[in-house]
């Protein structure tokens, strides 16, 4: 990739990254939109596809124009279905299969209306991610991809965590006194009431500084998701909330939605040499010096 | 050991301003998503397309919130009210609770008067009961701390609706596929 003069800096910026992580990233995911589809067949005809219960809201109109049958909520939703399977099948399946999925589950819950959910929202901009990412070619892990989809990915993180950590900063000052903040969300008729939680809401000791490190890690993640050094431990920190969150609350699939994503918000060349220690363990992986170095 | 760097493609050339102008179109957006999103004082773009920043907003469990809601409901059948188990006529649920446990759901007469219409259908087709009359309504309770299941304690009622079954209540009338 010969580059001179002012065009060196754009040559450098996009750099290819190894592509293994998007390999993890597509199954995950696959594995993440399953999880989120194929509850929603119990919902066909109580909520998609009936006719006594149907709203619109703001620019969601469908139901004034179309309204799904029971067998066609029913269809949508296996077509849904074919989709991952096409996600996970991977190779030329998987970006139409992505997009087949997003098609049908779009119109089941512009159907539903009401109920579209915070990880419905995030597997939407998930999917634009993935798109862009290289997931329909096999062996990635033998080649080095453009950097978009990952900046991507980056960018819509820091989105959401950025936003919901500094909200909770800055709007919300139970979040540093007592805890009370995360004890009472606990106890959520809906989202809470798991037996663990439940004990948990009446131990301050532990509360406190598991509010402080969910405000410390959400409002830092734009920060220091960049920088190579930060970047696993951040994860790492990341993993332990989802899956704290998984065990204490009822948050549907919203955890190993966002957790999904993680294989691919690695540093490619970390992400790499934890690849080929799993190859060979002890052994260490050709870095390429130029990507190293940045 | 992995094999060197061999297979290697980017971005071309001509695509790399487009490129970079998605993502700092994305992150603006984010930025004046989390900008608004608990602002009560909207500007005028805002409040007349309040739907534009909704994808890009995340509040997720900000704010603290030491009390519970749950909505119950009672149809008057002969004369006489007797309860009714609003989740088995709406079975389905998220992990948010069923379609109509949400703060603006109650909040919205159009949608409780379609919940209402629904109940007196679903009671009449399910189970043979022809209702007179339904009512809603909310009962607040403070939580406590380590309890379960949850004592109710400083309740508050609130009346939602009450509901002619006779009356007839104008849902969106898309053509049925």
């Amino acid at each position: 990739m010969g580059s001179t003069g002012n065009t060196a800096w754009l040559d450098r910026l996009f750099e290819p990254e190894w592509a293994g992580g998007w390999a993890a990233a597509r199954v995950v995911f696959g594995l993440a939109l399953l999880g989120t589809h194929l509850p929603r067949a119990a919902g066909i005809g109580d909520c998609y596809g009936v006719q006594d219960l149907l709203f619109t809201m703001g620019p969601l109109t469908l139901n004034e124009h179309i309204v799904l049958s029971e067998a066609t909520a029913s269809g949508v939703w296996g077509i849904g279905l074919l989709g991952i399977l096409g996600l996970l099948f991977g190779g030329r399946a998987a970006k139409p299969g992505l997009l087949v999925w997003f098609l049908a589950t779009a119109l089941l819950l512009v159907n539903e209306t009401l109920n579209i959910k915070a990880y419905d929202r995030l597997n939407l901009w998930l999917t634009l991610a993935f798109l862009l990412a290289p997931i329909g070619e096999r062996g990635l892990q033998h080649k080095w991809r453009s950097p978009v989809a990952r900046w991507v990915l980056l960018v819509i993180f820091c989105g959401l965590y950025g936003s919901t950590g500094w909200l909770k900063a800055l709007k919300e000052p139970t979040w540093w006194t007592n805890g009370d903040v995360l004890a009472y969300h606990m106890l959520h008729p809906y989202f809470g009431m798991r037996p663990l939680g439940v004990w948990l809401s009446d131990q301050q000791w532990l509360l406190k500084p598991m509010a402080w490190t969910t405000v410390v890690f959400e409002a830092a993640f734009p920060l220091l998701v960049w920088w190579r050094r930060t970047n696993p431990w951040l994860l790492l920190v990341g993993v332990l909330m989802h899956l704290g969150i998984g065990i204490l609350m009822n948050v549907g699939p919203f955890s190993y939605v966002a957790l999904a994503a993680y294989p691919a918000l690695l540093q490619p060349e970390l992400a790499r040499a934890l690849y080929a220690q799993r190859l060979t363990p002890g052994s260490r992986a050709t870095v390429n010096p130029e990507i190293h170095a940045q | 050991m992995i094999a060197s760097p061999s297979d290697r493609r980017t971005t071309p050339r001509w695509l790399r301003l487009p490129v970079l102008l998605l993502c700092g179109a994305l992150a603006a957006y984010f930025g004046v998503a989390y900008t608004y999103a608990l602002e009560k004082d909207l500007p005028d773009w805002l409040r007349e397309h309040p739907w534009s920043l909704w994808l890009g907003t995340w509040q997720m469990f900000t704010h603290i919130d030491p009390s519970f809601t749950i909505v119950y409901a009672d149809a008057r059948v002969d004369g006489d009210w007797h309860s009714i188990e609003l989740e088995a006529l709406f079975p389905y649920q998220w992990e948010s609770g069923p379609r109509y446990a949400r703060t603006s759901f109650r909040r919205s007469q159009t949608r409780m008067r379609t919940l209402a219409q629904a109940t007196c259908h679903r009671l009449r087709e399910s189970d043979g009961i022809r209702a007179e009359t339904v009512r809603f309504r909310a009962e607040r309770n403070a939580k406590t701390k380590g309890a379960s299941p949850q004592p109710k304690r400083r309740t508050k009622v609130q009346k939602l609706l009450e509901w002619d079954c006779s009356r007839s209540f104008p849902l969106p009338d898309g053509e049925v596929w």
